[in-house]
């Protein structure tokens, strides 16, 4: 453990600065730009009054949720990635992040008003579809004791899309204003984050990541095959539930906050193995660094690019990771 | 080291492959099972590794059931190289047979001294100490076998079952395999059980060998009671010469051709 993560220390160093860097300049532009020699009076309390309100009610939680929201997805995809052996799996191929949608969806068709008036409806709603839609999944992959990887991704991209009809359908019974709101949240957009939803987020990320962060030990062990890791008295199967369990969990706190942009979670694992080979004890912390960092940048991107229109964070962080897909397949020579 | 199986029934999906087998491994011997593809051979092996819990009847190890056991407390007892098993190639040989010790950690898998101390004496055993620091994926097939074997060697369990370690080795190095498991034998005591197809390399090797024909056992003994012409004819459908070879002092079989229909 100390061994991988000392021959790995330069590469945490690396993704821990440039979220820094990200990370004040999310704080600083915007706008009403703040310069870097105001924020440390303004971190202290002192400062123009609308500049202190501009930093902690809106730009500081937001930078906060964005960070929490990315490494969520990206532990949930390390997760999945590793209990699969499939490099291309994510939080969106088990049909969780759909069924978070149809959760805000129903809510916002059955009871609109209630929605509006209890922030914290939306969320829990959207958590609560997520766990049926993956309780569904996991029933409907579950043969003879056990969950194949390659059935849950079958029944969970099956049932994503039968999901994401019923939102459809749900959707024709939307006015403009519901739908627009609808739409945004689908494109995955931090623009609700409030201290509110940081405050659910953190401790939940931080017992569910730590849950996550114990089994990646198992997960190394897994990567020699089920066979192999049974002999090794690995309970592969049970093991396997718990993980998919912790994962749908991180997947729809996620997508409740901030909607579908759970491509972070197929990137941000990709981009930890690249830089730090397989052993998932240094590849989990790593993921999720890189998936707050990704995050970060796609929604500083959506907020500052175009003047006046905000762009949701899903839309720069699909052409990041789409980017970065493409330079995989340019330069792989396999 | 006593490994039993009682009455086993092992079947996948509704197929029974095993069907009511007895059998007694004899602790600190080469045991090794025989017979044509699908007679139950490698199914046998893997529900006495309880990577199959059976239909009916028990596995016993040391007397107890070994689907009822912790399932490290069986992994710190018996060991199982599967069938061409698989790993990331980017994996380094240290860190495959380090995976070994993994019955002996705790959740974050630290390695002790103690560890370190069990995976240099495997990769020294097995004789790969040379390519501790290689990538799997640049091994050659002998290569990562041994690497393998140094895996189940680092488990440092009384028992090693192996799938058929030798397929797709040339004969070097399904005899480097072969010494070596027998090496663990003389100066370790190991028990070894494991699923070979060649016969004259099972005879060569094994103390004990067990034949199997349709998920039965159909004769079992040492290998010179069970290499018999009438039991080639019974179990592989095949007129072959048993002959003795006085430089291994063990029976050698020359398949002659298949038995008429």
């Amino acid at each position: 453990m100390r061994a991988a993560f000392t021959s790995h220390w330069r590469i945490f160093a690396a993704l821990s600065g440039l979220l820094i860097v990200e990370l004040l300049a999310s704080l600083l532009l915007g706008n009403s730009a703040i310069s870097l020699s105001h924020l440390p009076s303004l971190l202290a309390g002192g400062g123009e009054f609308d500049a202190r309100l501009v930093l902690f009610q809106l730009r500081l939680p937001r930078a906060v949720v964005a960070m929490l929201v990315g490494s969520a997805l990206a532990v949930a995809g390390t997760l999945l990635q590793g209990l699969s052996g499939n490099d291309l799996t994510s939080p969106a191929t088990i049909g969780v992040e759909a069924g978070s949608g149809l959760g805000l969806m129903f809510l916002i068709v059955a009871m609109p008003l209630s929605a509006a008036r209890h922030p914290l409806l939306a969320p829990l709603a959207s958590i609560l579809g997520a766990l049926a839609i993956a309780a569904i999944v996991f029933s409907l992959a579950y043969r003879h004791g056990s969950i194949l990887p390659a059935r849950l991704l079958l029944v969970g991209i099956a049932v994503g899309y039968a999901v994401q009809a019923a939102m459809l359908l749900l959707s024709l019974r939307m006015n403009y204003v519901t739908y627009s709101y609808v739409l945004t949240w689908m494109s995955g957009s931090l623009s609700s984050a409030d201290w509110t939803s940081a405050a659910m987020l953190a401790p939940a990320l931080a017992i569910v990541g730590s849950m996550a962060l114990s089994k990646t030990h198992v997960l190394n062990v897994m990567a020699i095959g089920d066979e192999a890791a049974a002999a090794l008295g690995v309970a592969v199967h049970r093991q396997r539930l718990t993980m998919i369990g912790l994962a749908a969990v991180l997947t729809s706190l996620g997508a409740a906050v901030a909607g579908q942009i759970g491509f972070i979670g197929l990137v941000a694992p990709h981009l930890a193995r690249r830089l730090a080979g397989d052993d998932y004890r240094v590849v989990l912390p790593l993921s999720a660094i890189a998936g707050a960092a990704l995050l970060l940048l796609g929604d500083a991107l959506g907020r500052q690019l175009v003047q006046d229109v905000e762009i949701p964070a899903g839309v720069f962080v699909g052409i990041l990771g789409g980017c970065y897909f493409l330079y995989l397949l340019a330069t792989t020579k396999n | 080291m006593e490994l039993v199986a009682h009455n086993v029934t092992l079947a996948y999906e509704d197929v029974n492959v095993v069907s009511g087998l007895n059998c007694v491994i004899p602790p600190r011997q080469i045991t090794t099972f025989i017979g044509p593809n699908g007679s139950g051979k490698s199914t046998l092996l893997r529900g006495l590794a309880r990577l199959m819990k059976p239909r009916a009847g028990v596995v016993l190890l040391d007397g107890k059931e070994i689907h009822r056991s912790g399932t490290g407390q069986v992994a710190r007892r018996l060991s199982m190289l599967p069938q061409r098993p698989t790993a990331p190639d980017g994996l380094l040989v240290r860190e495959l047979v380090a995976l070994g010790r993994f019955p002996y950690q705790g959740f974050l898998g630290a390695l002790t001294a103690e560890d370190d101390r069990q995976i240099d004496l495997a990769l020294r055993t097995a004789g790969v100490e040379a390519l501790a620091d290689r990538p799997l994926g640049e091994l050659s097939g002998g290569q990562r076998q041994l690497a393998w074997i140094a895996m189940a060697l680092a488990q440092n369990t009384p028992a090693i079952l192996l799938d058929e370690p030798t397929t797709f080795l040339d004969l070097a190095h399904q005899l480097e395999v072969l010494e070596l498991l027998e090496k663990l034998n003389r100066d370790a005591e190991r028990t070894i059980v494991m699923v070979l197809h060649d016969v004259n390399q099972a005879a060569r090797f094994s103390h004990h060998m067990v034949a199997l024909s349709r998920g039965t056992i159909v004769a079992s003994g040492k290998p010179e009671d069970v290499i018999t012409a009438d039991l080639m004819r019974q179990v592989f459908d095949i007129e072959a010469e048993i002959m003795h070879c006085a430089a291994t002092d063990s029976p050698l079989c020359v398949p002659l051709s298949r038995s008429p229909e």
